[in-house]
């Protein structure tokens, strides 16, 4: 059937002139701007100039130090991401399947760190983990440790305050997909026999990958641009996240140009990964479109 | 539901993670009513000096209401923005539709890092020295997506067939409107500007690049305090917005229905 | 010129004609139904009427105005939606008087219409609830309530029925009906229900694939379909394809040959050349039944189905390969056919007729 013709009518073209107007204005121009500058060079004391080369994006590619950042970043991004399903996914399956009455306690109890300022949050671990928290406390008053222990501005302490932060987030990622496995799947692999290990192994699990996968590339492209967690907490590893490097390209060096290169890798990296799944999964959820089809 | 093993083993692991989200919360605001430096938690009394103290330190007073400010101006031209880009986006059909509807998306997709740069080294390029203008922008792109997300999840939601009868019933296109659509969405932008708010209100990375000296947001000031100093002051102010965060929550629950919020993330 | 009246109106989608409509017209304070399957164009067409959808040709006369380039609201239509559309954030009370705030009554006035509209519906007192509280008959009554408040030239109504129960929906046909007659107001009423069609209009317009198949009272469209499509979709008829082989003009019988079944005699009314393959519908109400053979050219079958209705019986009969539905109201219950019995056929002249589309 076709839109009444109210709904044609060309003044919707209208509404949309104001907000891209704004968009463009104050966000795609600065990236336009942001890759300009990656091609123009910087001259200590000069600042910019404005060549066109590509010699920023070859001294990232040929210098160790920032392809070892780069690595360490995407790597820490799917370290970080599988420790976070973990604990993701037993919350959002119980959230899921239960149904009881106080189930909106559970999200608000979800929603309540997830809100949370980030700041907040790393000063909560400082508590915790610096070398006057609670953790260095205890150990030493039962003498298992001489001095406190640097927890916070190691890796370990970058990797547990990125998982705290994004378990929220991947749990309300993982609800939607797990609704969509239907309780009457779970029940006929009981009646047929399954024990409980089996119906993880072979309905659960199999019907949880295209949402698990969806769940994994939001937050891991979010682990990736970390900024603030390595910035305070990282220590000597925080420095060499690529965002933080593009950072003190800026503060310390001024180096615009660098930065910017840094910054257009970034967002490569962020696409490429985000495209290259998104079709993967697409190709794979063919199975499971129709279950969500037979949902709605 | 399962067998014993089964659902104990599930309980018990969704113990285990809430736990795990909220003790470091819970520690935080027990400190805050520590009565000395020492950040021990248990705390060994209860005081309310560290929440004296931090109102009397004028930075973080002025901090928190450069954010509120800030957050409140941006949420309402990012609500504003919402309305007419979703009306757009759900109820006309053009070719370009996907594209748009992935262009208003970027600042999600962007890393915040990169909106950041970018929009410092426009405003540093063109000049623009204004510095609240620059943050109020700043929050603005970065809140976009979100109330575009809640109101045109709202508006699909909405029969169309209403504003039809309205039509021939006598009403005109904008009669209509404000009288059979705008209600209707009210969950949707009430929800989204609430969340434009608290995305506007937490927001560090845009803040940090954006700042001026007299407008530094309240999570930026935080950071900021904390490269030199370590005390309870920062969980005092850590425990008034935890507790805002919770009710605004809670409100927002009342109004909309969590759900609804959920659904949209 | 008529009341209402529709001349060359065409709507297509993406290379799909949707509706194709040479000529209608209705009559003030006439109840016309628009009967036909899905996609027939029927929704499509009150829809141009309505205002909600562009033609892409045509024009639409009301009360001898054009209303083609007038937009939705300033036509001055009602229209009643399968699934009510009430507002939901609205009382009843602010539903119905919605169609009055853009028409300048007074408050007294509105409140006086409103009242006057829940009691044309059965509904009085329920102003103050809200269209979640009510059922859906009393929504659907509501949303009746609501489009005539205003007194709307004519009153559009998109299969208001079919969300209903059954049972729900036989009543509400003879309310529908009685507030149709009360108010004389022109209404186009739109079903797939040839049933409902049937029961309420004065004229049926049948239509297939965006065009009019037929035009008629609900009499004519019964007894004298004029396309085998109509004859179809109606239903409760048999269809008949087959070659003439034989005419007497003496005792107006033509003998028809069938594929796989002996040759039929029939009282055709309609000239029919030999040789001719045609399609004719035989009603099931007009075929008489006998065990022994009366008639000059009864033909013989045998019974292969008996549905006892109560108030008659169907038999299904068959005849070498044709199968025929006959309905039998006279017999009683102990002289009844059973399954297997030999019968003989005689065909009614009333109850036959040539289609020639």
């Amino acid at each position: 059937m076709g839109l009444p013709t109210y709904f044609k009518k060309r003044i919707y073209l209208f509404f949309l002139v104001p907000p891209l107007l704004v968009l463009t204005v104050f966000l795609l121009v600065p990236l336009a701007i942001l890759l300009r500058y990656s091609f123009s060079t910087h001259i200590p004391g000069q600042g910019l100039q404005m060549v066109f080369t590509l010699s920023n994006y070859l001294r990232f590619v040929t210098d160790k130090y920032y392809l070892n950042g780069l690595l360490i970043t995407l790597g820490t991004g799917l370290l970080v991401v599988i420790v976070t399903l973990v604990f993701a996914y037993p919350v959002a399956y119980l959230y899921a399947k239960a149904r009881f009455r106080y189930r909106g306690l559970l999200l608000i109890m979800l929603l309540s760190p997830f809100y949370t300022n980030v700041i907040i949050k790393i000063y909560g671990w400082m508590v915790i983990l610096g070398r006057q928290g609670v953790v260095n406390k205890m150990l030493i008053n039962f003498n298992l440790l001489d001095r406190p222990f640097e927890f916070l501005y190691s890796y370990i302490g970058v990797i547990i305050i990125m998982v705290y932060v994004h378990v929220p987030m991947m749990t309300l990622l993982l609800i939607g997909p797990i609704q969509n496995i239907r309780d009457s799947w779970i029940e006929s692999a009981r009646i047929c026999g399954s024990r409980n290990l089996d119906v993880i192994k072979n309905i659960i699990l199999p019907l949880s990958i295209p949402g698990i996968l969806s769940g994994a590339i939001i937050v891991y492209t979010a682990v990736i641009a970390a900024f603030i967690i390595p910035l305070l907490v990282g220590g000597d590893w925080g420095k060499r996240f690529i965002s933080v490097m593009m950072y003190t390209h800026i503060n310390v060096t001024q180096n615009w140009a660098f930065a910017s290169a840094i910054a257009v890798i970034l967002i490569i990296t962020s696409l490429s990964i985000i495209i290259f799944f998104s079709r993967w999964i697409k190709s794979m959820k063919v199975g499971v479109l129709v279950s969500e089809k037979f949902n709605r | 539901m399962k067998n014993s093993i089964g659902k104990c083993s599930l309980v018990a692991s969704n113990v285990i993670v809430y736990a795990f989200l909220f003790i470091p919360l819970v520690m935080v605001i027990g400190i805050s009513f520590s009565p000395t430096y020492q950040m021990v938690f248990p705390p060994q009394g209860l005081s309310l000096r560290w929440f004296k103290y931090i109102l009397d330190q004028k930075e973080f007073v002025d901090s928190f209401f450069v954010s509120v400010v800030v957050a409140f101006f941006a949420s309402l031209v990012a609500l504003l923005i919402g309305i007419l880009v979703s009306l757009a986006i759900v109820r006309y059909h053009f070719r370009w539709k996907t594209a748009i509807e992935n262009i208003f998306m970027m600042p999600i997709i962007l890393p915040t890092v990169v909106t950041g740069v970018a929009m410092l080294q426009f405003f540093s390029l063109v000049g623009y020295g204004d510095f609240w203008m620059r943050l109020i922008l700043g929050h603005i792109i970065v809140t976009i997506p979100y109330t575009i997300r809640s109101i045109s999840a709202s508006l699909y939601g909405v029969n169309r067939r209403l504003e039809e009868a309205s039509l021939i019933m006598g009403a005109n296109p904008l009669q209509t409107f404000k009288n059979i659509l705008l209600p209707l969405i009210k969950p949707g932008m009430i929800a989204g500007a609430l969340l434009a708010f608290i995305i506007s209100f937490d927001n560090v990375t845009v803040s940090l690049f954006l700042l001026g000296a007299k407008t530094v947001t309240l999570p930026v000031r935080i950071m900021l305090y904390l490269e030199w100093h370590i005390d309870p002051s920062v969980a005092a102010i850590s425990t008034i917005l935890i507790t805002l965060t919770v009710i605004t929550i809670l409100i927002a629950e009342r109004i909309v229905g969590l759900a609804n919020i959920m659904r949209l993330e | 010129m008529a009341f209402v009246e529709i001349k060359g109106l065409k709507k297509t989608f993406r290379n799909l004609v949707a509706a194709d409509i040479d000529h209608l017209k209705i009559e003030e304070g006439e109840f016309v139904s628009l009967l036909g399957p899905s996609g027939c164009g029927k929704t499509t067409t009150l829809r141009c009427i309505a205002g909600s959808i562009e033609p892409d040709c045509g024009s639409i006369f009301v009360r001898g105005r054009e209303i083609t380039q007038v937009p939705t609201y300033k036509r001055k239509l009602g229209l009643v939606f399968q699934d009510y559309a009430l507002f939901p954030h609205m009382t009843v009370f602010d539903n119905i008087a919605y169609g009055l705030r853009y028409r300048e009554v007074s408050k007294t006035d509105v409140k006086k219409k409103v009242s006057e509209a829940l009691d044309l519906v059965g509904l009085a007192g329920f102003e103050e609830r809200f269209p979640h509280q009510l059922s859906g008959g009393q929504q659907q009554r509501i949303a009746f309530a609501r489009s005539v408040v205003y007194e709307p030239d004519v009153l559009l109504l998109d299969e208001p029925l079919s969300n209903l129960d059954f049972k729900l929906r036989k009543a509400m046909r003879f309310e529908l009906k009685r507030m149709q007659r009360q108010l004389n107001i022109t209404t186009i009423f739109v079903t797939h229900d040839q049933q409902e069609a049937l029961s309420l209009s004065d004229w049926v317009v049948v239509m297939n694939e965006g065009r009019i198949e037929q035009v008629g009272t609900p009499n004519d469209i019964y007894e004298n379909p004029a396309s085998v499509f109509v004859a179809d979709f109606i239903g409760s008829t048999n269809i008949i394809r087959g070659v003439v082989t034989q005419c007497d003009s003496a005792k107006g019988i033509c003998g028809v040959s069938l594929p796989h079944a002996p040759e039929l005699f029939l009282p055709f009314k309609e000239t029919v050349r030999v040789g001719e393959e045609i399609n004719f519908i035989v009603k099931p109400e007009k075929i008489g039944l006998e065990r022994t053979p009366r008639a000059e050219h009864a033909v013989e079958g045998t019974i292969s189905g008996v549905s006892y209705l109560g108030s008659a019986f169907n038999y299904e009969i068959r005849i070498g390969a044709l199968k025929i539905e006959a309905l039998d109201s006279q017999g009683d219950y102990k002289n009844r056919y059973e399954i297997g019995d030999s019968i003989f056929l005689t065909f009614d002249p009333a109850g036959v007729k040539v289609l020639r589309r």
